[in-house]
């Protein structure tokens, strides 16, 4: 056969084999690794929309900083989580040149877990809805969020823009 | 050679872009998560969820409901809304019910407000009692046809007539069928030892059987229905009276002074009486829309058994026959409320606004606040805003 019928052949099976690979109903979904899962801390700040791999994000968490975390349980065994967020402003050489805003608005979200494996031990027993933080420049949001179904033990804080 | 391998491609494509190709379809609604507003106006959805959040587990916590040794019973007030909003003030309340429910594991438990349930309820109850009744009854003539009292020593049967029914301080409920259901029960229990005579005769009875509606009320209760109005035209039309409404309770307000009817006397009297008790209800009705009403109250059934010649009640036995709707708020624990508070201020088409949601848990008998909590917000609207 001719060299060039064999290309031309192949290159069509490529194009057919790429026009039916979308075709397919349906996608495995990625699975979370677990090992980085297991790195994560129990303050989290989601990764921004924006980013590059020379500057970083831009990312809002840029501004913020954990002051306190303090776990605890109440009189009534309710596992009690508060955290101090402080709006620093811009402090990272990365952004030196922008203008930090005033008032900062943060979603935060509080996952809890039956064990103190967090996301690694199961399913979320419990989750406060997505709150909207309206920090001030300079000032510490006290952030309080409490699970009322008993036998949780482990928590995420997930913070986000 | 290649003009038949480039067709070939091109076939071999269109295959492949025939299968992708997606049907047009109108663009679906957009499902957002509750805790977002997109258009950031007044009171959001994101704040009810807010309140609820926050909240429940302070509500949980709260040591008149952790500590408590068995489920607090909590009343709903309703929400009172002075903010310049337009909302459903339920909404929070039953965001808040939801959330305690779901994680309360128990441990409160709240009375419904909703007229249906109420209703719905009251129907359930009603039946249940219609089953007691059927089952006293039973039980009822059973005792009396073992009752040595209704027995004669030759073994001859003892003749009881059926005397209707009146009712103490209400008109015209229906005891006549209760007690031919009784009676009904009575001659099938004593086996032929206790006889009745025809309704309506009483003559040559050794007792009869009668009773007494009695409503826990103070005031004066009554129903009159269509059968009645007929008896009353029924009678004035065979006694050559008129029967327009005007002398009907001309007759009726003056013929019979109101006094309760004694035992005996329904019956000596006869239905003359009882059509000159319907003419005067049929009058008190025309005055008196109450009396239209079947009055909710508990109405007991007086059963007696009489001794015609001295009347003297023999035998005697009462029971609950229709059941008052239960009020229930009676046994809460608490009293939950809440009120939605509100400061605005406008100026160039922007408004401002400071929201206050709070909740309170009362003690019914003391009025105090046992707990209190809140959510609180203040937001800047720059178009479409609602003004109450």
């Amino acid at each position: 056969m001719n060299k060039k019928i064999k290309i031309l052949m192949l290159a069509g099976s490529v194009l057919a084999m790429a026009f039916f690979g979308g075709c397919t109903a349906v996608d495995p979904v990625a699975r979370a690794n677990r090992e980085d899962m297991s790195q994560e801390g129990t303050i989290v700040f989601t990764r921004p929309a924006r980013f590059t791999p020379w500057f970083g994000n831009y990312s809002i968490s840029q501004f913020i900083e954990v002051t306190y975390e303090h776990v605890s349980r109440n009189g009534a065994g309710q596992l009690v989580v508060e955290v101090g967020i402080r709006n620093r402003g811009p402090v990272s050489w990365t952004n030196w040149h922008q203008q930090a805003p005033k008032v900062l608005n943060i979603a935060a979200t509080c996952n809890f877990y039956g064990t103190s494996a967090g996301a690694l031990g199961g399913p979320i027993v419990y989750q406060t809805n997505r709150r909207t933080l309206a920090i001030n420049r300079g000032e510490t949001f006290a952030y309080k969020a409490v699970c009322p179904v008993e036998g949780a033990n482990g928590y995420q804080l997930v913070l986000g823009d | 050679m290649l003009r038949l391998v480039i067709p070939l491609v091109a076939i071999v494509s269109l295959l492949a872009l025939s299968g992708c190709v997606s049907a047009q379809v109108s663009q679906p609604p957009v499902e957002i998560h509750p805790d977002t507003e997109p258009l950031n106006t007044g009171i959001q959805s994101a704040d009810v969820r807010a309140l609820a959040m926050k909240l429940c587990p302070e509500l949980l916590a709260a040591p008149e409901i952790a500590d408590a040794p068995g489920p607090v019973v909590v009343k709903v007030a309703p929400f009172k809304n002075t903010s310049r909003f337009f909302i459903d003030s339920s909404l929070f309340m039953k965001r808040l019910r939801l959330e305690l429910n779901q994680y309360g594991g128990g441990q409160i438990r709240f009375q419904s407000d909703n007229d249906r349930v109420v209703k719905a309820s009251s129907q359930v109850l009603r039946k249940r009692q219609e089953e007691k009744v059927r089952a006293y009854l039973k039980e009822l003539a059973k005792r009396i046809a073992a009752n040595p009292q209704f027995a004669n020593n030759d073994g001859t049967p003892v003749k009881m007539a059926v005397v209707p029914v009146i009712g103490v301080n209400i008109v015209n409920m229906n005891g006549d069928s209760f007690a031919a259901m009784l009676r009904a029960e009575i001659a099938m229990a004593s086996n032929g030892r206790i006889q009745f005579l025809m309704p309506g005769v009483v003559d040559g009875a050794d007792y009869w059987l009668t009773g007494q509606f009695i409503p826990e009320s103070m005031k004066k209760e009554g129903i009159i229905n269509l059968a009645n109005y007929i008896d009353i035209i029924d009678e004035r039309v065979r006694l050559g009276k008129p029967i327009d409404t005007a002398s009907i309770v001309a007759e009726g307000s003056s013929s019979y002074n109101g006094a309760a009817t004694a035992v005996g006397a329904t019956a000596q009297l006869g239905t003359s009486t009882q059509i000159y008790e319907k003419e005067r209800m049929l009058s008190q009705m025309l005055h008196d829309p109450s009396f239209r009403e079947n009055p909710d109250v508990n109405k007991h059934l007086d059963m007696m058994i009489v001794r015609p010649d001295d009347k003297l009640a023999v035998f005697e036995d009462m029971f609950l026959l229709d059941q008052q709707t239960p009020d229930v708020s009676g046994r809460a624990n608490y009293i939950l409320s809440g009120e939605i508070s509100g400061m605005s201020q406008r100026r160039d088409g922007a408004s401002s606004d400071y929201l206050l949601i709070s909740v309170q848990l009362n003690d019914p008998e003391t009025q105090e606040i046992v707990y209190e909590g809140a959510h609180e917000v203040k937001r800047l609207t720059r178009t479409g805003v609602v003004y109450r």
